[in-house]
């Protein structure tokens, strides 16, 4: 179609290919070429999560064996060893083979599905919004586009710090970028009031959040995107009994019902693309190069789904139920690695599923890619990250249990040594500052007024403890105590941070050799 | 009050440094009484009213010299002179004895040698911490008028005083008197803490030897 903006040739992903070049490409290309590509560059981690899961939901329909056998087929799943041999033949085969690449792009999905402005079936949009979204006049009320962008102000409260953009004079975003909001807002929307959707005679204003919102999530992370891709096809096990046809949105002949119940959820493409909360609509501009509004609404309050994302850590919190890792714009990637690296880390937390059976001649070129997007459960948004550690897969429990529970042994004990940095540099500007608290035999710190030398710590010691961290990864300090490094690391931290200024100050030093005592008790045997 | 600080008072065998050298010489001095009585007469002056002290102490040192650096060597030769009789007896025990020589950073500074006196219970630690709160923001005139009798409690008391260190404390006390009272401070602390509480334990800070810290002078005691 001339005129709408078709993902499958449209330039509209961002990747870099193996000769080091960066281009934007289609789904097509994407594909046909993923052996050529190292990476993706989508400049939105919420979007390129969203993205891994989609490509990953296409891929388990694309990729199939020498003899045929396609990876998300039914019977092979039922026995996950002769489903693991499936996808170590595909892995064995290098690529994607066009022919199917096409066939599933062209022929398997009904046309137009994959056109951003389909008037029909616009790619993981409703076009009902636009006759439902709208006002007691019947006049359509539309979100507007600044809704769409993440990061720009919205409303007429919405602050304008970081790009003028204001609802009364909306500025088009390219269609390219148009995807990846639309896909990051329906994976990380808010929850809470939105456009109000008229179905029947009650016209309900607000939503749920979407499936990932504040979730950090794991991706394996390989030399070449094809394998990446299929590394991240879940491995089948819930939703496999389902009766229903597994169906992706673009893929289902009718539209979701939005006051129906949930739909069932099937392996794999329902899993990763099925529990979208929000509906939206995209609407053109008039020359179709972009979008200039758009309706973002609910698209179901019907109860959520049980299952678990399969690229996120659960965590178990204290009343023993499980709950998804948040993401942390404030700590560093590798603080979760033994969560990562161990098959169920204690009773704390649970390995993302998508990590566990990895091919084992492959583990040492596997890193792990982090996509976060710290938020609050609600609207508030404040930072988003992507982050890749080295080749640490190798150090799997049951690839190598000794690494690994070295590795926890040495996160465990930096987690622990910041803790205890961050009280003693409390517990200094206590006795530094309140003469009183000198004498008693047990000082009483007030949360609410840590001073300034705990937050100037932890600054400082946690890039530090990281590069102690990985200098322990080396295998032949696997016996080695974790410990010294550490504190020495925090020593020197509270020491800069209560600097060289004040301590000439009788009451400093004091506090300061007292704070330097509690940190180096970590250092002797328990008693 | 059996334990001897770790640094004695009596200079290394080897004695490389200059200040090393220069107490040694000054030690040897004072066997002659009439050169002990002379440069005792500096005690707590200004190395320009000294008058009796040249004659001992002009050609030992160099011709161009800091002032910072000719009161602080004019002021420890005083002290050294000045020591108690015990302290005398004491020292010459204590050069028989010593045979390693420590180094230089291990070697116990005055604030070091104040928490030693502290744990022999010669000094209540509220005025040792007075003591090194006020001399930690003077300038080095004042506080050669303050040592004298500082250190002739401390070694009446058995306290073993490091001259050499003291010497250079001294010198640089006026050009970087900051990172040296730090220094005087971290060792008394430290000192204080390796020998009297182990506060080991997070959430139990009991500390005997601060029960008596609410008396600290203000801020603006000097």
């Amino acid at each position: 179609m001339a005129d709408g903006f078709d993902l499958r040739d449209e330039p509209w992903i961002a990747v870099r290919w193996a000769d080091g070049g960066s281009a934007w490409c289609g789904l097509r290309e994407l594909f046909q070429r993923a052996h050529e590509i190292v990476d993706l560059e989508l400049p939105v981690p919420p979007a390129a999560s969203g993205l891994l899961r989609i490509l990953a939901a296409m891929t388990a329909r694309i990729a199939r064996d020498d003899e045929g056998v396609r990876l998300d087929d039914g019977d092979v799943a039922e026995e996950i060893v002769s489903w693991l041999g499936v996808r170590d033949r595909v892995l064995a085969g290098g690529r994607f083979d066009p022919g199917a690449v096409d066939a599933y792009l062209d022929e398997e999905v009904p046309a137009g599905r994959f056109d951003l402005f389909d008037p029909q079936r616009p790619f993981l949009q409703d076009p009902r919004l636009a006759a439902e979204c709208v006002d007691a006049k019947g006049l359509p009320n539309p979100s507007g586009v600044n809704k769409l962008v993440f990061g720009r102000p919205t409303g007429v409260n919405g602050a304008v710090l970081f790009g003028h953009f204001t609802d009364g004079e909306p500025v088009a975003v390219p269609a390219a970028e148009a995807v990846w909001h639309l896909i990051a807002q329906l994976y990380y929307g808010p929850s809470g009031q939105c456009t109000p959707r008229r179905i029947t005679t009650v016209k309900p204003g607000n939503g749920d959040a979407g499936p990932l919102r504040k979730a950090v999530s794991y991706h394996v992370w390989a030399p070449d995107l094809f394998t990446t891709l299929v590394l991240s096809v879940p491995l089948p096990g819930e939703g496999l009994e389902a009766e229903a046809r597994d169906e992706c949105p673009w893929e289902a002949g009718e539209l979701p019902d939005p006051l129906g119940p949930p739909q069932e959820l099937t392996w794999p493409g329902r899993r990763l693309t099925g529990h979208f909360r929000h509906a939206v609509l995209l609407k053109p501009s008039a020359d179709r190069s972009g979008v200039c509004d758009a309706y973002i609404t609910w698209s179901t309050h019907g109860p959520r789904h049980a299952d678990r994302d399969p690229y996120t850590v659960l965590d178990r919190d204290k009343d023993g139920q499980l709950r998804v890792r948040e993401a942390d714009g404030a700590r560093a990637l590798w603080r979760d690695l033994d969560a990562l690296l161990l098959m169920d880390s204690g009773d704390r937390s649970l390995r993302p599923a998508a990590l566990g059976d990895l091919p084992s001649h492959l583990r040492s070129r596997l890193s792990v890619r982090a996509y976060g997007f710290h938020q609050d459960g609600q609207q508030k948004d404040t930072t988003w990250f992507e982050a890749t550690t080295p080749p640490v897969l190798q150090w799997q429990e049951e690839a190598d249990p000794r690494m690994a529970r070295h590795l926890a042994r040495c996160h465990r004990a930096a987690e622990d040594v910041g803790e205890r940095l961050d009280y003693a540099a409390r517990l200094a500007w206590k006795l530094a500052t309140d003469t009183s608290a000198v004498s008693e035999t047990k000082v009483k710190l007030d949360r609410k007024k840590p001073g300034p030398w705990a937050m100037a710590a932890r600054g400082r010691y946690w890039p530090a403890a990281e590069r102690e961290f990985w200098k322990m990864t080396d295998a032949e300090r696997c016996d080695s105590p974790p410990l010294p490094p550490l504190v020495n690391a925090a020593l020197t931290a509270l020491d800069e941070a209560i600097g060289t200024a004040g301590r000439a100050d009788i009451r400093v030093a004091r506090a300061r050799t007292r704070a330097r005592s509690t940190l180096r008790a970590l250092l002797r045997p328990a008693a | 009050m059996t334990t001897p600080p770790p640094a004695a008072a009596s200079p290394p065998l080897a004695a490389q440094r200059p200040s090393d050298a220069f107490v040694a010489y000054v030690l040897d001095l004072c066997a002659n009484k009439q050169a002990q009585s002379a440069l005792r007469s500096g005690l707590g002056r200004p190395a320009e009213r000294c008058n009796r002290l040249h004659r001992y102490l002009v050609r030992r040192l160099p011709e161009r010299m800091h002032p910072d650096a000719r009161r602080a060597h004019y002021a420890v030769a005083a002290l050294i002179a000045a020591r108690p009789r015990s302290a005398r007896a004491l020292d010459a025990e204590r050069a028989e004895a010593e045979g390693a020589v420590s180094h230089w950073y291990a070697r116990a500074n005055l604030g070091a040698s104040l928490a030693h006196a502290v744990n022999a219970q010669i000094i209540k630690p509220g005025s040792a911490e007075g003591d090194l709160h006020l001399y930690s923001r003077q300038s080095s005139e004042a506080l050669n008028v303050r040592l004298p009798a500082m250190t002739r409690h401390l070694l009446s008391g058995g306290i073993a005083v490091d001259w050499a260190v003291l010497l250079e404390d001294l010198t640089w006390w006026d050009r970087d008197r900051d990172r040296v009272a730090t220094r005087w401070l971290e060792s008394y602390f430290r000192t204080l803490h390796a020998e009297t509480a182990d506060d080991a334990a997070v959430g139990s800070h009991t500390d005997a030897s601060s029960t008596d810290l609410a008396e600290l002078p203000e801020e603006n005691f000097a």
